[in-house]
């Protein structure tokens, strides 16, 4: 657990991904308002770690079809992950490697691993509302971001805080504005808006559970927005923590394009 | 009017001939240039026209609302096979063939040590037959080349990215209705270069039914492309195409309306013809303005002789008449002869627009058409009367005042001058 703490090079979700999707606890200020920078450090950390080995249920809700697949991935800092598709059958074996800012995708009906072209980047992962970019993205709230408390939040009940992209940075969000729990510790909402400041998308963090000693949200529930500004009708993609294991022992060669392509 | 009177003009004419001559170019100079122009234009916008009502366009299409705008996989026109019976009971409808567009991924299929770069690609869903004929996707296809089952067609850029030859194979990742993935390897027949854009820079050419199963589309399909007898007709046919049950949400489309940069293109030939027309008139104004009013002004003594003489002053006008409209027609003739000639002669061989402007390669890509920049030209016979006609006109108009100033001459006064 204190290597967890200290290593902040890490990420869970290969799918750091998701880390920039994923809030962090606070710590709360003596009078109410949290500190804002250690806010933005558990942010960032709330799914990091050394390596990982996670079970998620992801949920893809279209407007004629609600597909759930089911994840196993596994994660070693920022930069490795392999997230394999372990059910439906149709989808079974299908897996996605990263290493960086690369992406294979390996396909058992075609038996081909195929690297995802940077102008696929923007394109559906495996037709979620998660695009191929969020799993390679690698962002730091704190670093990246010029950011504020905003004040109280009505709804959800909470802390509001405000994160605006550095010039410097290159990015799909301009701004992000989070909502903190009362305590300051855990997100309940972030929304996204775009580089034009059009609200583009709006991740619910809730169900929060205790795994290996760290609580986190085990749910993640993402809604896209249309450029109208609603929520795209009838689309979510839910993302949820049956299980995951923060620091353990995962082997490098499991981030192999041959691990990828191994018979599941 | 006496024939001796049009023999005494064209003798005129022949009195000063290197005048009479330059008259005479001026006026060829402009026939020629308005027969040329025009013919190059009349080729150029054809071969438009000929694209956009050709078997790609259609004269009607048919979307899903919406479609157009955001191409996304589940805009689909559902039960299909209604709608295309449905507008086949119409009587002047000659085709009707429907696509699917669908994004994808495609990479080199053989297995390999390295893993496959991909790249994006665009599943075309077609029918096979009626793209085979002139002017389709598969336009110019033998038999053995066409897609079938487990088989497809590429586009030359496409395949040239991915390195794939005939023969391949090429695995393809799309997405269902749903956008979900689905993934499959297809045989790689031939290539094709055709005048779609998106077919040769993108395109996996296969049957519409390979499409329908590979990505859960049954009975669905995106466009809709309908020929009928005559594109002039296409509005009262669309109009009678959105009347059908089958189609009555769908987006329903003339050629017109489907590519209106491209029509306005066209219209702009009218204008270009008036403009060269104008440029006629005025070569011929100028050209029978001058030679007349010099050749009447310097004739002052002999019209007052004539006069003096006896002739009437109507046969002096309708001599001086003549010589302008001769001189005019003469002018015109030897315009139409050489514009004719360059027209046609241009017109066997085609005139390479990119090579005259130093561009390689022999086409242009425009609003999504891929479009040749050989021109033939074409002539418009209609150009040729126009100019004879606009040359008449002002051979007349140019002749009234020297003829009138002619009749009005007292004869003791024009001798003495």
């Amino acid at each position: 657990m204190k290597s967890l703490m200290k290593t902040m090079k890490a990420a869970i979700f290969g799918v750091v991904l998701f880390a920039l999707l994923f809030p962090a606890a606070a710590v709360a200020g003596a009078e109410g308002a949290p500190d804002i920078n250690a806010v933005l450090k558990r942010l960032d950390d709330l799914f990091r770690s050394e390596s990982s080995v996670g079970s998620v249920e992801l949920t893809v809700v279209k407007p004629r079809r609600t597909h759930t697949l089911k994840l196993k991935i596994w994660t070693q800092g920022d930069e490795k992950a392999l997230i394999v598709i372990e059910a439906p059958e149709r989808e079974k074996g299908t897996a996605t490697l990263k290493v960086g800012k690369n992406l294979w995708n390996y396909l058992p009906k075609v038996n081909r691993t195929i690297r995802i072209p940077p102008s696929m980047m923007q394109s559906s992962w495996m037709g979620s509302d998660f695009t191929n970019d969020d799993l390679v993205r690698e962002s730091s709230l704190l670093k990246d971001f010029d950011s504020r408390i905003a004040g109280r939040s009505e709804d959800p009940a909470g802390w509001k805080i405000e994160l605006t992209a550095k010039p410097s940075m290159i990015g799909l969000w301009q701004r992000i504005e989070y909502v903190l729990d009362v305590d300051g510790n855990l997100p309940l909402e972030a929304r996204f808006y775009d580089r034009k400041n059009r609200l583009a998308r709006i991740m619910r963090f809730d169900e929060v559970k205790i795994f290996n000693g760290r609580r986190i949200p085990a749910h993640l529930a993402l809604t896209p927005i249309d450029t109208d500004g609603k929520p795209e009708k009838d689309k979510q993609t839910e993302m949820r923590y049956l299980e995951i294991k923060f620091n353990v022992p995962v082997s490098d060669s499991m981030f192999s394009l041959s691990e990828l392509e191994k018979n599941r | 009017m006496r024939f001796s009177t049009l023999k005494i003009a064209w003798r005129n004419l022949g009195r000063n001939r290197r005048r009479t001559l330059l008259g005479v170019s001026a006026i060829a100079l402009g026939q020629f240039t308005l027969i040329t122009v025009n013919g190059l234009n009349a080729g150029y916008f054809e071969s438009m026209l000929r694209i956009v009502t050709g078997p790609l366009i259609g004269h009607v299409q048919v979307h899903q609302r919406g479609w157009r705008e955001e191409r996304a996989v589940d805009q689909y026109i559902d039960n299909l096979g209604r709608a295309e019976s449905e507008i086949k009971t119409l009587p002047e409808v000659q085709s009707v063939s429907a696509r699917i567009f669908s994004p994808a991924l495609g990479a080199a299929g053989e297995p390999g040590r390295e893993p496959a770069e991909a790249e994006m690609a665009m599943v075309v869903g077609v029918d096979v037959p009626v793209e085979n004929r002139e002017g389709g996707i598969l336009a110019s296809l033998p038999a053995e080349d066409l897609p079938g089952p487990g088989s497809v067609v590429l586009g030359k850029v496409l395949a040239q990215r991915l390195k794939l030859t005939p023969g391949k194979t090429v695995a393809v990742i799309g997405q269902d209705a749903d956008g979900f993935p689905v993934s499959n390897i297809f045989l790689v027949k031939s290539l094709v270069k055709g005048g779609n854009e998106i077919v040769s820079r993108l395109g996996i050419v296969m049957p519409l039914k390979e499409a329908q199963d590979f990505l859960v589309l049954p009975d669905k399909a995106h466009e809709i492309v309908i020929l009928g007898n005559d594109y002039r007709k296409a509005g009262e046919l669309a109009d009678r195409i959105k009347s059908l049950p089958g189609l009555k949400d769908a987006e329903i489309l003339t050629w017109k309306e489907a590519f209106p940069v491209i029509v306005r293109m066209i219209g702009m030939k009218t204008w270009t013809d008036l403009i060269f027309l104008a440029i006629l008139f005025i070569a011929a104004a100028a050209g029978i303005a001058n030679t007349m009013m010099m050749s009447t002004f310097e004739r002052t003594r002999e019209f007052g002789m004539l006069l003096a003489l006896g002739t009437r002053p109507g046969r002096l006008v309708r001599m001086i008449t003549l010589e302008s409209v001769i001189l005019g027609l003469v002018g015109v003739a030897v315009g139409s002869i050489l514009g004719a000639a360059v027209v046609y002669l241009t017109s066997q061989t085609g005139i390479d627009y990119g090579a005259l402007s130093g561009i390689r390669g022999q086409e242009i890509n425009f609003q999504g058409l891929t479009l040749s920049y050989i021109v033939y030209p074409k002539l418009e016979f209609r150009n040729v009367l126009f100019g004879v006609g606009a040359v008449m006109v002002t051979a007349f108009l140019a002749s009234f005042w020297p003829a009138f100033l002619a009749a009005r001459l007292e004869p003791t006064e024009a001798v003495r001058a």
